[in-house]
């Protein structure tokens, strides 16, 4: 542990694009799930067995879960939702493997899924509403709130984004703390604590997103 | 602590391909399944409810079917009832007229065979009466019948004019013969006494016979030529028997 854990690991470079570990990380972990999901989903049966039936409980379960926050049809923003839900968990999580360090406790990868989330939310707000019609909320209830309601777009994303950075982050340096001062089992508890917080700092991501984007569908739909 | 702009880049990159792969190797095929299972469990769902409408229509078919019976069945009873009712009032007319008809053949044919009966009766009567005569006759003596009977011929020529009288005789006097019937034969004094007396009403000179015919039952015809004047009781039982008759004829 000799280097700072805000800085970013560079393992290799593809000519002038260095890839960090985070990125490495990703494609570990993006290989996994695709390989994962199509081992699983290549014989579905119209009577599911034990892991087809876990699938669609998951599958369902995020749908739900959308639906409710969003009340319309969540299957529009599955693939978003659902996979910034399983990438988040699948990324906190694996900071706990010896040598690895998970890609959402830097700053790039929060910030990148923070930056998805934002154009995401514009591109459902304009699709739905039109962009005239999408815009002028921001003018809503008063035109003297449109700088502040801009603000608030890029702050509250902005926020999501440092708030998963800061946790993962957070967890994964103190966890490594432990381990220099204490040794290897002591900091089993505050493993399974750290995974638990891996998963509801993935569950509030992907649930505030999930938010935003019904609010910008269901609010110019109200107005 | 820097932002590693290529890697931002990369990351989101990553995360978009990410989402199409998982798009295309996680929930297009589990959500794929789960509609095919919902549209299966539709599928079946629609058809138990077309079957139940179809089980609810053929219930209420056979509802009305069973109502159209039973109605049927009503109306039917009803007519055959009314069928059985106009039959039998038209076979009890029939038997009213039967027996009608009947009643007045029999009271006809009673009525008829009773004026058969009762001419029967009297000709039985009539048949008694001239038995009964005949026997009372036979007791009283042939000179008193003859005398009486040859006193009634004798009036009765009085009696007529002189054109038949003389048509009578004119028919006598071309050697004609006067034959004098009677129910019995006449004794030979009765018999002269006869000619006698004929002589002086009809003129002399008479051929006179006499002849019997106990048809008669009593009394005398005289047979002219071309005449005969009958003074006997067969004429009279004969216009009496016609007088029946013809009462029966006219009942």
């Amino acid at each position: 542990m000799g280097r700072s854990p805000l800085s970013t690991e560079v393992l290799f470079h593809l000519g002038p694009v260095a890839i960090t570990s985070a990125v490495v990380t990703t494609w570990a972990i993006m290989l996994l799930l695709v390989l994962g999901s199509w081992l699983a989903t290549r014989r579905l049966r119209p009577h599911p067995d034990r892991l087809q039936a876990m699938l669609e409980v998951v599958v369902m379960g995020i749908a739900d879960q959308i639906r409710e926050i969003t009340r319309k049809d969540g299957r529009p923003q599955l693939p978003l939702l659902g996979t910034l839900f399983i990438y988040l968990v699948t990324a906190n999580v694996c900071g706990l493997l010896p040598g690895v360090n998970a890609p959402t406790a830097t700053l790039e990868t929060p910030a990148a899924l923070a930056l998805i989330v934002f154009a995401s939310v514009h591109y459902y707000g304009v699709r739905a509403h039109g962009p005239l019609g999408y815009l002028a909320k921001f003018a809503k209830p008063k035109l003297i709130m449109l700088p502040l309601n801009i603000l608030s777009e890029i702050t509250r994303t902005f926020s999501m984004m440092v708030r998963l950075f800061g946790n993962v982050m957070s967890g994964e340096f103190v966890l490594a703390l432990v381990v220099a001062l204490a040794g290897l089992f002591l900091p089993i508890p505050l493993m399974v604590l750290e995974a638990l917080v891996g998963v509801v700092q993935a569950y509030i991501f992907t649930v505030l997103a999930a938010v935003f984007i019904g609010a910008a569908i269901g609010d110019t739909e109200a107005a | 602590m820097r932002l590693d702009w290529s890697t931002l880049a990369l990351q989101t990159v990553n995360f978009a391909v990410l989402a199409w792969l998982l798009y295309r190797f996680l929930y297009r095929p589990v959500l794929r399944m789960i509609d095919a299972r919902r549209a299966e469990v539709q599928k079946q769902y629609d058809d138990t409810a077309k079957i139940q409408a179809d089980v609810k229509a053929r219930l209420a078919e056979i509802e009305a079917e069973r109502s159209g019976i039973v109605a049927e069945r009503t109306a039917t009873l009803k007519a055959a009832a009314a069928q059985a009712e106009e039959l039998a009032a038209a076979r009890r007319s029939k038997a009213e007229r039967e027996a009608g008809a009947l009643m007045d053949a029999t009271r006809r044919t009673l009525a008829r065979e009773r004026e058969e009966a009762l001419a029967e009766a009297r000709r039985s009567a009539l048949d008694l009466g001239v038995d009964v005569a005949r026997r009372l006759l036979s007791e009283i003596p042939m000179e008193s019948r003859a005398a009486v009977w040859l006193d009634r011929i004798e009036h009765y020529l009085a009696g007529l004019d002189e054109p038949r009288r003389r048509e009578i005789g004119t028919a006598l006097d071309g050697g004609g013969v006067l034959r004098v019937v009677t129910a019995a034969a006449l004794p030979e004094g009765v018999a002269a006494e006869w000619r006698r007396r004929l002589a002086r009403a009809l003129g002399d000179g008479l051929d006179i016979e006499f002849d019997t015919d106990p048809a008669l039952v009593a009394g005398a015809e005289l047979h002219f030529p071309h005449a005969i004047l009958r003074f006997s009781w067969r004429s009279a039982l004969d216009a009496m028997r016609t007088e029946i008759e013809g009462h029966d004829n006219a009942g």
